[in-house]
C-alpha cells in the first residue's frame, strides 16, 4: 500500500498503541494476514501481555505457545505480587475510594499527610510507579490510570513525573477515555513547552513533542472538539516546526483536519504555505490536492487526485471516519474557487464533473449559491451558471483607503504628548493627571464630535 | 678540519665539514687517521690558535705552509679556465669562429699561466683535465665544421675557422698523449669536467656547486657519499688513492677557508661544550662517517640526535647534511622509540628545507616525508603495544641545547609514571615518542595545497602533484584509524576533517572510484603479503572493522567489496567531527556536507542543513578561509537551485556573490566572483591593492582543479534575475506602481537591463551579460522565445563547461520556466489591450499546453494580478476593465493624498522621538532597504537568507 502511514506513526507511538493500528489493517486486508499475525506476535513478545500473546501464537501456528511463554508468565505474576506487596500501604489507601474523597476534601490528600498519618513514605509512591507501569505492560490499563492519577496527585516533583504524565496519557487513550485524554495531552504540552520544570534539552524537546503530536492523533480524531484542537495545536510554531523537521508525514492528517473543518477556513493559506515548502520532503494523494488546488489552480488535476484521496482516507486508521466529511468538503473548495474564477459555467460540464445529473446538479450548484453567498445565477434554458461580475466600487475603495485615516491620527495624537513628557520631567504629575482625564473626556465627547463631523 | 675534532656531530660549521667528510671518507679506515683522530683528541684542550696550526698541519702534512697561498691562485686560475670554456662552448654552439678564435687564445693564455703557478710549487706535467677536455672538444667541432663544407660560412667566420685549424693543429701536436687518454677515457668533451678528477677539478667542483641552489646540493652530496662508501672497501690498495685524496683536501680547504673563518667564532662557542660531550662518549667518537657506525649505542645515537637537533634553525647549518646524518643514523637505529625519532626528526628537516621564497617542497621531498611519516604509522601499528605518541611533555617544551630533548632520564620517568598507573602491568607499559603525527600530516597536508597554489595548473607537474592527493588521503585515513584505536579522537577528528576537505568537491562517482581504486591495490598487496598490516587498506573509513583479526580475514571482508557511496564516507567522517572536533572544524565540516549535497543534486538537503547550520549569520566574523569555503558554499548551492530551476532560490544564492561592489559598467561581476571564491587575484580599477594585501590573498587561493566555473555562475545567476525581474516589472508597471514600491529582486539586473534598453542601437551580444540583455530584450519587446531561447541563452559560451547532456536538460527545465514567466509577462503588458484572450491562442504562442495556461490565468486571477474571468464554454479570458471617470477619479486622489499627508505627519514624528513610533512593520521594511543598501556595498553576509530563515525556521 503507497501511502500507507502506519510504519511512519507505529515509530513513534507505544507499543500498545500499535494494536489497535495493527488490527485495523488485520480488519482492511490490505496485508497478508500472516504477516500481520506475526508482527503482532512479535510485538506482544516484548510486552508482559502473555495470554493475548498466546492467543495469537496459536492463531498463527496453529500450535500450542511455547513453553518459554508460558515460564514468562508466572515470573510476570510473580513481579506483580511481589510488587503489590511493596506498595501495599498506599494501595489500600487508594483502593478506598470513601477514603480518598475524605482527604481530598480535608485537603490532606499529598505525602506529608500520609506519611504522618498512615505511614506512607516516598519508596511505597515510587513502587507504586513500578506497579503500575507493570499493569499497563500486562494490558492492565484502569488499573494504571487509577494508579498514576494519583500518584500524579501525591508526587509532584519526581523526576518520573513527566513518564507518569505518558503512561496516563496512555492508558486513557488505550481505554478510549477521549475526555480524560485530551487533559493530559494538556498537561504534557505544557511539561514540555515548560522548560524551567523538566530541563529537557532542545532535542529531548523536539523528541516529546514529536511523541506528543502521535499520540494526540488518537485523542483529535476520536474527542468531538478535536478537529479545532488538532489544528490550534498543531499550527503552533513550535509544533509546526516539529512537524517539518521530524515528521512532515503528519501533514496529511493537518490537511484534512483543515479541510474537513469548515470554521477555520482562514488556516488553509497557512497550510498551503507549509505543504508547498515541504511538498519534497513528503507528498501524499491529500497533500497533493491542497497543492494543486489552492497553488496551481488545477481543477482536472484536483479531480483526480480526490480519487486517490478518498482510497487512501480509506485505509488510514485516523481518517477513516471523515471519509465522507472529507470528500464533500473538497468538492465544496474545488467548486466555489472555480466559480470565483469564471464568468460563465456550462452546467452539462458541470453535472458530468459531479457524477450527477443536470437535475441535481443545478440543485447541488443552487445551494452551494445559497452556502457560498457567491453572486450567480442560473441560466437553465442555456443550461449555464452565470456569475456576477464584480466591478471595483469606487465608493467602497474610498471607504477603504481612508477607514484607517482616523485611527491613525488619534494614535499620532496620543503619541505626540509622550515627547512633550520626556521634555519637560517636573510638569509629569500635572500631566499625568491630565492624562488620566482625558481619555474619559474623550470618550464622553468622541460619540458627539464625531457626530459634529458628520452632520 | 675543525669538525673532525667533534666527531660526534657539531655540524654547525658545515661548510668546511662539507669538504671534510669527503676526506673523512676517504682515509676512513686507514691507520693514519686513527693516528689523527687520536691527535685530535690530544688537541681537544689546547687552546684554539695552537689547534688551528696543529689541524693544518694534520691535514697537509707533506706540503708547506705557504703553499696555501699558491693553491688559492690555482683555484682561481681553475676559475678563469673553465669559465673560458664555458664560453668556448656558448660560442661552438652557434659556431661563431671568431670569438672561438679569441677563446682559443684566452685558453692558451690561461694555460701558460698555470704551468707558471705550477712550476713555482712542483713541476707537473699534466695540464688540467678541462683544458685537455676542451681542445678535444675544439677538435671534434672543427672535423665536424670541415665535413660539412656544403653548409656555408660567412667570409670572415671562414677566415677565422681557417686560423682556429691550423693553430690547434700545430697546438694539439703538443698534447697528443694526453688527448689520447682522455679520448680513452671515454669522457663527454667539453662535459665532466669535474668529476673524478683530480684536485684541480674537485676544487672547481666544490666551488660551483656552493654557488648552485639547494637541488644540486642533493646530487653532489649523493655522489660524495657513494664516493665514500665505494671508498671502504678498497682501502687495502689505497696508497694511490690516498695521495689524491690528499690534494682533493687541499683544494677544498682553500675554498672552504674563508667559510671557516667566518665560522669561526661560533665553533669557538660551541667548541668547549662539545668537547664535554665528546668526552662523555669517547667510543662514538671512533666512528666515521659523523661518527656513526654499527656499533654505536643507544644512548649515543641519542646523543647524536640530540646534537643534530640541537642545530637546526642555526645559521651556516647544512639542513641537507642533517639529513644525511640523520638518515645514517636511522640506518644503526637500535630501538623503536628511536627510530621513530628520528624519522620524525627527517621530516621536520624536510620541512626546514622549504625554500622560504617558494614556500613549499619539492614533489621529491614531499614524498619522502610521505614515505618516513607511513613507516611510523606502520611502526606504530606493528608494535601498538609497546609505543604511543606523546606531544609537549613538559620537559621537552623547550628546545635547549643544554637540555637534552629526548634523554632516557625523561623517558624512564614516563615509563615509571605508566607503570605506578598501571600497577606494574607489564603489558600496558609502553614507551613514548615525542611527536604528533595529527599536527604533522596537517602540515604535509598545508604543504600539498600550497604547492597546488604555487604551481602553474598548465603544467604537467601540477598533474603530478594532483597525484599525490591520492597518497595524502590514504595515508591520512590510515593515521585516522590509528587515533581511533587509540582513542585519540580529537586528533582523529582533525585527520577526519582533513579528508573531508579533499573529498568535498569530489562528486560522488569520483569518490567511489578512488576508493574503488585503492581497495582493489589493497587487495593485490594483501594477496602478495598476507601478514602485513591490512590498515594499509587507505581509503575505506574502517568503522566496525578495526579489529585486526578482523581485517586480515580479507576474503570475509563485505566491506571491502562493497563499494562504499562517496556520500556515507563523507557522512561517516563528519560524524566523528561534529562528535570530537573543535567549532572550527565543525563549521568547516558543515560547509562542506553543504556543497556536497549541493553538488550532487540534493538542494533540499543542502539548503536545510544550512539554514540549521546557522552560519550564514556569523560567516563575517569567521576567519577567512571560512568565509571563502562559504562564499564556495553559496555559489555550489546557487548553482544546484539552477540544476533545479528554482529561480527564486537561485537568485537568494547567488546575488551576493555577483554584486560588484560599484554597480558602474566598468567593474564586473567576474571580477567580484573570482575574488569572493579566491579563484585568481583580480586588480581593480581604482583601488589598488598593498603588497601585504595583495600577499594573503595569494595565500588563500584555491587551487586550480577546485575551482568553480565562474561564467557559469554569472549566467545562472542572471537568467534567474531575468525570469524573476522582468514579470515583476511588467506588473508593476500594468498596475501603475510607483517605482520606488516595487519590490526589488535583482539590483544588478535591472542596472544592466536599464543600461540595455537604453542603447538605440544594441550591438550584437559578447559576453554572458549581453547574451542575456539581449534574450531579455527578445523577452520583453517581442514574445518570440525562440529568439530569446536558442539564440541567446543556448548560444551563451558557459554552458560549454558542463557536459552536454546536464546542459540540455538545464536548458529545457529553464525553457518551460522562460515560457511560464513569458506568459505572464505577456499578459502584464498587454492585457489591458484585450477584450478576451483565448487559452488556444496563447497555449500556441507560448508552446504550453492548454491546462498549463488555464492554470497560470487562474493563478493570476486568483492573486488579483489579472482583473479577469474565464468563460467557460468558450475557454476564453474575459478582461474585466473599468475606467474611473473624471469625479471619481479625483477623489481617488483625494484619498490618496490625505493617507500621504498622514503618512508623512507619522513620520515627522518619528523623527522627532528617534524612530520610536514606527509601527514595526513599517520599521521592519525601512530596515530592509537600508539594509539593503548596506548590503550592495560589499558585505559578504547573505541577508537575503534571513528571509528564508523567516519563512522556515529550523527547529531548534
Amino acid at each position: 500500500m503507497e501511502y500507507d502511514l502506519t510504519k511512519y506513526i507505529g515509530e513513534h507511538l507505544d507499543r500498545h498503541m500499535v494494536f489497535p493500528l495493527l488490527e485495523f489493517l488485520h480488519a482492511q486486508g490490505i496485508y497478508d494476514e500472516q504477516d500481520i499475525l506475526q508482527e503482532k506476535y512479535q510485538l506482544l513478545q516484548k510486552t508482559n501481555m502473555i495470554d493475548f500473546a498466546a492467543d495469537v501464537y496459536l492463531q498463527l501456528t496453529g500450535n500450542d505457545p511455547p513453553r518459554e511463554l508460558m515460564e514468562r508468565r508466572d515470573k510476570v505474576v510473580f513481579a506483580l505480587k511481589t510488587l503489590s506487596l511493596e506498595c501495599d500501604r498506599i494501595l489500600r489507601i487508594i483502593e478506598d475510594a470513601e477514603l480518598v474523597n475524605k482527604l481530598k476534601e480535608e485537603r490532606n490528600f499529598h505525602l506529608n499527610f500520609l506519611l504522618e498519618h498512615y505511614g506512607v513514605t516516598t519508596e511505597d509512591l515510587e513502587a507504586l510507579f513500578d506497579y503500575a507501569r507493570l499493569q499497563y505492560d500486562c494490558g492492565n490499563y484502569a488499573a494504571t490510570c487509577k494508579y498514576l492519577s494519583n500518584y500524579l496527585q501525591l508526587q509532584t516533583h519526581s523526576e518520573r513525573y513527566l513518564s507518569a504524565l505518558w503512561g496516563k496519557l496512555a492508558s486513557d487513550i488505550l481505554m478510549q477515555e477521549w475526555d480524560a485524554a485530551l487533559e493530559d495531552m494538556m498537561q504534557l504540552r505544557d511539561a514540555i513547552d515548560n522548560q524551567g520544570r523538566f530541563s529537557l534539552n532542545p532535542l529531548q524537546q523536539l523528541q516529546h513533542r514529536t511523541w506528543l503530536i502521535h499520540w494526540s492523533l488518537f485523542v483529535f480524531f476520536n474527542h468531538p472538539t478535536g478537529r479545532n484542537g488538532i489544528i490550534d495545536l498543531f499550527f503552533q510554531d513550535k509544533y509546526l516546526n516539529t512537524i517539518q523537521t521530524n515528521c512532515p508525514h503528519i501533514l496529511r492528517y493537518l490537511s484534512s483536519a483543515v479541510i474537513t473543518n469548515t470554521k477555520r477556513r482562514h488556516m488553509l493559506k497557512e497550510l498551503v504555505k507549509i505543504v508547498q515548502q515541504e511538498s519534497h520532503a513528503y507528498h501524499d494523494p491529500i497533500t497533493e490536492f491542497v497543492e494543486c488546488l489552492y497553488v496551481n489552480y488545477d481543477f482536472e488535476g484536483a479531480q483526480d487526485l480526490l480519487q486517490k484521496c478518498e482510497t487512501t482516507l480509506k485505509h488510514d486508521f485516523f481518517l477513516i471516519g471523515t471519509l465522507d466529511e472529507f470528500v464533500e468538503n473538497a468538492r465544496l473548495f474545488v467548486f466555489e474557487i472555480y466559480c470565483r474564477i469564471h464568468q460563465v459555467i456550462d452546467l452539462n460540464m458541470l453535472a458530468a464533473k459531479l457524477n450527477m445529473d443536470r437535475e441535481s446538479a443545478e440543485r447541488w450548484i443552487v445551494n452551494l449559491i445559497r452556502n457560498a453567498r457567491l453572486d450567480a445565477k442560473v441560466d437553465s434554458q442555456a443550461s449555464r451558471v452565470i456569475m456576477g461580475v464584480k466591478t471595483p466600487s469606487v465608493y467602497e475603495q474610498i471607504v477603504d483607503s481612508t477607514k484607517g485615516l482616523i485611527i491613525r491620527t488619534q494614535v499620532l495624537g496620543q503619541n505626540i504628548q509622550i515627547p512633550v513628557d520626556l521634555e519637560d520631567p517636573s510638569s509629569t504629575v500635572t500631566r499625568g493627571r491630565a492624562d488620566r482625564t482625558e481619555p474619559s473626556w474623550d470618550k464622553r465627547m468622541g460619540p458627539s464630535r464625531r457626530n459634529l463631523m458628520i452632520s | 678540519m675543525t669538525s673532525r675534532f667533534f666527531a660526534t656531530g657539531d655540524t654547525s660549521s658545515s661548510e668546511s665539514e662539507r669538504s671534510e667528510h669527503t676526506e673523512d671518507s676517504y682515509v676512513s679506515g686507514d691507520e693514519s687517521s686513527e693516528a689523527e683522530s687520536n691527535d685530535g683528541n690530544k688537541a681537544t684542550g689546547f687552546e684554539v690558535g695552537e689547534r688551528l696550526a696543529r689541524y693544518l698541519r694534520d691535514s697537509d702534512s707533506e706540503e708547506g705552509e705557504e703553499k696555501r697561498v699558491v693553491r688559492s691562485a690555482r683555484t682561481k686560475q681553475q676559475e678563469a679556465l673553465l669559465s673560458i670554456i664555458q664560453q668556448l662552448k656558448n660560442h661552438i654552439k652557434i659556431s661563431d669562429w671568431i670569438s672561438i678564435q679569441s677563446d682559443f687564445d684566452a685558453l692558451n693564455r690561461q694555460l701558460q699561466k698555470f704551468y707558471k703557478v705550477d712550476v713555482l710549487s712542483e713541476s707537473r706535467k699534466e695540464p688540467p683535465k678541462a683544458y685537455i677536455s676542451a681542445i678535444v672538444l675544439l677538435e671534434d667541432f672543427l672535423n665536424k665544421t670541415a665535413e660539412n663544407k656544403d653548409k656555408k660560412l660567412s667570409k670572415t667566420n671562414t677566415k677565422a675557422f681557417n686560423a682556429v685549424k691550423q693553430r690547434l693543429k700545430k697546438n694539439n701536436r703538443e698534447w697528443e698523449e694526453y688527448i689520447r687518454k682522455f679520448r680513452e677515457s671515454g669522457a663527454i668533451p667539453g662535459e665532466d669536467l669535474h668529476d673524478e678528477d683530480e684536485g684541480t677539478g674537485e676544487g672547481v667542483d666544490e666551488e660551483q656547486e656552493e654557488s648552485e641552489a639547494n637541488e644540486s646540493w642533493d646530487d653532489s652530496e649523493a655522489e660524495s657519499l657513494g664516493d665514500s662508501e665505494q671508498a671502504k672497501p678498497a682501502t687495502s690498495g689505497g696508497s694511490q688513492w690516498l695521495l689524491k685524496t690528499s690534494g682533493l683536501s687541499k683544494g677544498s680547504q682553500a675554498t672552504s677557508h674563508k667559510e671557516r673563518k667566518k665560522s669561526k667564532s661560533q665553533i669557538l662557542q660551541q667548541s668547549g661544550q662539545s668537547f664535554k660531550e665528546t668526552f662523555d662518549n669517547i667510543p662514538a667518537i671512533a666512528s666515521k662517517d659523523f661518527g656513526i657506525t654499527e656499533d654505536l649505542s643507544e644512548s649515543a645515537i641519542d646523543q647524536k640526535l640530540v646534537e643534530i637537533i640541537a642545530t637546526r634553525g642555526r645559521k651556516g647549518t647544512s639542513k641537507r647534511e642533517s639529513l644525511l646524518q640523520l638518515e645514517m643514523l636511522l640506518k644503526v637505529a637500535k630501538t623503536l622509540v628511536q627510530e621513530m625519532e628520528i624519522l620524525f626528526q627527517i621530516v621536520s628537516t624536510h620541512f626546514d628545507m622549504t625554500p622560504l621564497s617558494i614556500g613549499y617542497m619539492s614533489q621529491e621531498n614531499w614524498r619522502n616525508c610521505v614515505q618516513c611519516i607511513e613507516k611510523i604509522l606502520n611502526l606504530a601499528f606493528e608494535h601498538e603495544t609497546q609505543v604511543r605518541f606523546v606531544v609537549n611533555h613538559p620537559s621537552t617544551e623547550t628546545l635547549d641545547v643544554s637540555v637534552p630533548i629526548r634523554g632516557d632520564k625523561t623517558t624512564s620517568q614516563i615509563e615509571e609514571s605508566i607503570e605506578s598507573e598501571t600497577n606494574g602491568d607489564k603489558n600496558d607499559k609502553r614507551k613514548c615518542v615525542r611527536g604528533d603525527i595529527a599536527t604533522l600530516l596537517e602540515r604535509m597536508d598545508d604543504d600539498l595545497f600550497r604547492a597546488w597554489q604555487g604551481i602553474d595548473a598548465y603544467l604537467p607537474e601540477y598533474v603530478d602533484r594532483l597525484k599525490d592527493e591520492f597518497v595524502l588521503l590514504k595515508l591520512l585515513a590510515k593515521a585516522q584509524t590509528y587515533f581511533e584505536k587509540e582513542e585519540e579522537l580529537d586528533r582523529a577528528a582533525r585527520i577526519a576533517c582533513r579528508r573531508i576537505q579533499h573529498l568535498y568537491y569530489k562528486p560522488d562517482d569520483l569518490i567511489v572510484g578512488m576508493i574503488q581504486a585503492s581497495l582493489q591495490k589493497t587487495r593485490k598487496q594483501l594477496q602478495v603479503i598476507h601478514d602485513e598490516d591490512p590498515v594499509l587498506s587507505g581509503l575505506v573509513y574502517l568503522n566496525e572493522t578495526q579489529d585486526e583479526s578482523l581485517l586480515l580475514d580479507i576474503p570475509e571482508l563485505p566491506i571491502h567489496q562493497r563499494p562504499l557511496k562517496g556520500e556515507q564516507a563523507l557522512l561517516r567522517l563528519a560524524v566523528l567531527v561534529y562528535r570530537y572536533g573543535s567549532e572550527n572544524l565543525k563549521s568547516i565540516v558543515i560547509l562542506c556536507q553543504i556543497y556536497h549535497h549541493a553538488l550532487e543534486n540534493r538542494y533540499y538537503e543542502a539548503r536545510d542543513m544550512l539554514l540549521m547550520s546557522h552560519l550564514q549569520e556569523s560567516i563575517g566574523l569567521l576567519e577567512l578561509p571560512l568565509q571563502i569555503l562559504f562564499n564556495r558554499t553559496m555559489a555550489q548551492l546557487g548553482l544546484c537551485a539552477f540544476r533545479h530551476g528554482l529561480a527564486q532560490e537561485t537568485l537568494y544564492c547567488l546575488q551576493e556573490l555577483c554584486t560588484p561592489v560599484h554597480t558602474g559598467l566598468g567593474s564586473s561581476t567576474v571580477a567580484r566572483l573570482k575574488e569572493l571564491l579566491a579563484q585568481g587575484i583580480v586588480q581593480q580599477r581604482g583601488h589598488e591593492k598593498t603588497l601585504e594585501q595583495e600577499r594573503l590573498e595569494r595565500n588563500y587561493q584555491i587551487p586550480y582543479h577546485m575551482y568553480l566555473p565562474v561564467d557559469f555562475i554569472e549566467m545562472a545567476h542572471l537568467i534567474a534575475a531575468m525570469v524573476i525581474e522582468i514579470p515583476s516589472l511588467t506588473r508593476a508597471e500594468a498596475k501603475n506602481e510607483a517605482p520606488q514600491k516595487r519590490k526589488i529582486y535583482s539590483r544588478v539586473f535591472q542596472h544592466f537591463l536599464r543600461n540595455s534598453i537604453r542603447q538605440a542601437y544594441p550591438s550584437p551580444p559578447e559576453n554572458t551579460r549581453d547574451y542575456i540583455m539581449s534574450a531579455s530584450r527578445a523577452f520583453l519587446y517581442r514574445f518570440t522565445l525562440e529568439i530569446c531561447l536558442s539564440t541567446d541563452i543556448a548560444s551563451i559560451r558557459a554552458w560549454e563547461s558542463i557536459d552536454v547532456a546536464s546542459a540540455q536538460s538545464i536548458l529545457q527545465t529553464w525553457r518551460n520556466l522562460i515560457q511560464v514567466e513569458g506568459l505572464r509577462t505577456f499578459i502584464h503588458s498587454y492585457a489591458s489591450y484585450f477584450d478576451s484572450l483565448s487559452v488556444a491562442f496563447l497555449s500556441e504562442w507560448f508552446e504550453l499546453s492548454p491546462a498549463r495556461v488555464h492554470s497560470l490565468i487562474s493563478k493570476m486571477i486568483m492573486n488579483e494580478e489579472l482583473q479577469a474571468s474565464w468563460d467557460q464554454p468558450s475557454g476564453c479570458v474575459l478582461i474585466k476593465r473599468w475606467e474611473p471617470n473624471h469625479l471619481q477619479s479625483l477623489c481617488l486622489q483625494l484619498t490618496e493624498k490625505c493617507s500621504q499627508l498622514i503618512d508623512y505627519n507619522e513620520r515627522l514624528l518619528d523623527a522627532r522621538s528617534g524612530g520610536q513610533m514606527l509601527k514595526t512593520e513599517e520599521r521592519e521594511e525601512f530596515l530592509k532597504t537600508a539594509s539593503h543598501w548596506m548590503n550592495a556595498g560589499g558585505n559578504r553576509k547573505l541577508s537575503t537568507t534571513e528571509n528564508w530563515v523567516k519563512s522556515r525556521t529550523a527547529a531548534s
